[in-house]
């Protein structure tokens, strides 16, 4: 009788735990990479088939119907992020990552083959200086990435495929909304470079790439915020979790940004901010030397929702 | 409690990545549990030597299985009769080996897509070198700590003729297996498709439960440490010429990155780091990692453990070091 209840248990604990790793597939999916959370769905549909394997087992009496600790520890990471809920990287532990990737951004940057790859869009005919407007989010996947890809001055050297995820950031603002507008701007036009979730990685890494080529361009992002005296009192570092794999290689990307005056600046949480980009000289953590980095100045903060992916996937693979 | 929220979510990403790969290197575990004659693997490659070595470290390009799948595998065979040396070869070769992660790194390093090569070589080596060592040192004693429960192919002529009968299906008498009177079914003993269909999954279930419990723990570690200790701190040691190689080593061990796609994030430290500790990184995490040493340390005696560890320590060491000067000629 007490095998029976057990194994019942067993049983109840796998299956809870499957059906969990299914419903939470969301939440997990935004600290894993895309990839890797498809199979999960897959994964938890062999568990239950060995969970129901082992109710054979019991019947059979095999093993001498012993259970042991082993038999359902594996549900128990499930059970934890069940209960401890975990909404996102903290603040403490993006800060304990150093907000250093831009550094690394900026290593890969001055590669001579990349910085080849510029040249080469520069000089490419049909696609004015890589200038590609829109006030409307594109339709397909096409649309979006092969302008980027020139546009995003990156080339072959990167090889970027952006994940097919859903832009989950809130929208930018109607009617000014682009991707690498006109520079020097039209006269009388505002446009306003939008940094959106597909593009992450690509349109950061050509800002960071050559930041004295864009500036003077506004650009409007959404990300975390948190104080950040690089540059001195007063500044705030803006960015999102970019993950390569999984939760474990997460490095954060993002602005410094020193607020216009008298604006109002949350201390922590969602924002979206709208400012001008300009270049300062600075040591980025980890670095080892001072080097140009694009920063917003002028900026403007509104708090919002976070976005339904909070992390940022650079590589299909 | 933010720091134990940081702790739980990369711990749980950390097992949900290296999940389906268990349960695929459970399954292909059950395989050769359920399939594999007890005597067939002794009889096949006994002879072999070190040609068998040589063999096993190439295994990997067509039975591609990554770090988190081999060690089930490898268990089983052994437990199956596959001479150690041979084992550990395939243990350390096969996951740099796996086409997938050969096309990541290629596809990770347009601009050096030799790094990709040199991989696949310091997988093969490491291979070669523990394989070999382990021949040469250990010989044919099972490294398998649980030697009572499974049979150990060394001593295969002193175990009584019932017991591998029982193991091969042959016989159904039940006091001949564990030393004790009892009237359970073993996986093996049964007969027919649906005998079989259960088999396999029992000895999948048993593979996984086995495995799990170790990837838990060694995975909780990692993300304690990745949390509580700056990623900086060890990218700045990196950053020192002696240093880059064994720092970049230790970041693999402990990062626990799916060796699918931890070219990528080495990829990120192009230009900071040295190409050598880049290689040192991808190399040394693809074969070990975290949670993965746990599984070695509870499943193989601690001399073989530390055999093993030695010898792809070295051999990626060396490889790191010697890979700039290799590549710029």
């Amino acid at each position: 009788m007490r095998n029976l209840l057990v194994w019942r248990s067993a049983f109840l604990l796998a299956t809870v735990g499957s059906i969990a790793s299914l419903w939470n597939q969301d939440r997990m999916a935004d600290f894993l990479h895309p990839r890797y959370a498809a199979l999960l769905p897959w994964s938890a549909v062999v568990l239950w088939g060995l969970a129901c394997a082992e109710l054979f087992r019991w019947r059979d009496g095999a093993d001498g119907g012993k259970v042991r600790p082993r038999h359902v520890v594996w549900v128990l990471p499930f059970i934890v992020f069940a209960l401890l809920r975990p909404e996102g990287f903290s603040d403490s532990f993006q800060r304990s990552r150093g907000l250093s990737a831009p550094s690394r951004m900026l290593a890969q940057a001055q590669r001579p083959e990349t910085v080849t790859d510029t040249v080469k869009i520069e000089s490419a005919p049909d696609q004015d200086s890589g200038v590609i407007e829109s006030t409307e989010p594109p339709s397909n996947d096409s649309d979006w990435i092969t302008p980027l890809r020139q546009a995003a001055s990156l080339g072959k050297a990167m090889a970027p495929v952006p994940v097919p995820l859903d832009d989950s950031s809130p929208s930018p603002p109607v009617g000014k909304a682009s991707i690498w507008c006109d520079l020097p701007p039209h006269p009388g036009k505002a446009c306003v470079d939008t940094i959106r979730d597909r593009l992450w990685y690509q349109q950061m890494l050509a800002l960071y790439m050559d930041p004295h080529r864009h500036l003077g361009r506004r650009v409007w992002m959404v990300g975390r915020i948190q104080p950040d005296a690089l540059f001195g009192n007063g500044w705030h570092h803006v960015g999102r979790m970019m993950i390569w794999c999984c939760a474990a290689d997460a490095s954060p990307v993002g602005f410094y940004a020193r607020p216009a005056t008298g604006a109002q600046v949350p201390d922590s949480g969602w924002v979206s901010v709208e400012g001008t980009l300009s270049v300062r000289e600075g040591v980025l953590p980890g670095a080892d030397r001072a080097s140009p980095v694009p920063v917003v100045l002028d900026a403007v903060f509104h708090r919002v929702e976070p976005p339904r992916q909070e992390n940022v996937f650079p590589f299909a693979y | 409690m933010m720091t134990l929220s940081d702790i739980a979510l990369v711990w749980i990403a950390i097992v949900l990545e290296a999940l389906p790969f268990v349960l695929l290197g459970s399954a292909l575990a059950a395989v050769v549990e359920t399939l594999v004659p007890p005597r067939w693997l002794e009889r096949a490659l006994a002879s072999s030597g070190k040609a068998g070595i040589a063999l096993a470290s190439v295994l990997g390009l067509v039975v591609p299985v990554c770090d988190c799948a081999v060690f089930p595998v490898v268990r089983k065979l052994l437990a199956k009769g596959w001479a150690p040396s041979h084992a550990t070869a395939f243990l350390c070769a096969s996951a740099s080996l796996s086409p997938a992660v050969l096309a990541a790194t290629w596809w990770a390093f347009p601009q050096d897509p030799r790094i990709a090569f040199a991989r696949a070589a310091t997988g093969i080596l490491a291979g070669w070198v523990a394989g070999g060592l382990v021949g040469k040192f250990w010989g044919r004693r099972s490294p398998l700590r649980k030697t009572a429960k499974v049979m150990d192919l060394a001593k295969v002529k002193e175990v009584p003729e019932t017991l591998l009968d029982l193991a091969e299906g042959r016989s159904q008498q039940p006091s001949a297996c564990c030393g004790h009177e009892h009237g359970h079914t073993h996986i093996g003993a049964r007969k027919g498709w649906m005998g079989r269909g259960l088999d396999f999954f029992h000895s999948m279930a048993d593979e996984f439960s086995e495995n799990m419990v170790y990837i838990l723990a060694g995975s909780l570690v990692a993300a304690a440490v990745q949390v509580l200790v700056p990623s900086e701190a060890l990218i700045a040691l990196a950053g020192h010429p002696f240093l880059a190689v064994p720092a970049m080593m230790a970041w693999g061990f402990v990062l626990c990155l799916c060796a699918h796609a931890d070219a990528f994030v080495a990829s990120s430290f192009v230009g900071i780091l040295p190409p050598g500790a880049l290689l040192a990184f991808m190399a040394f995490g693809g074969i070990l990692d975290a949670k993965n040493f746990l599984l070695w340390w509870s499943s193989f005696r601690p001399r073989f453990v530390l055999m093993v560890l030695a010898a792809v320590v070295a051999v990626v060491m060396v490889a790191g070091l010697a890979y700039p000067l290799v590549a710029a000629r």
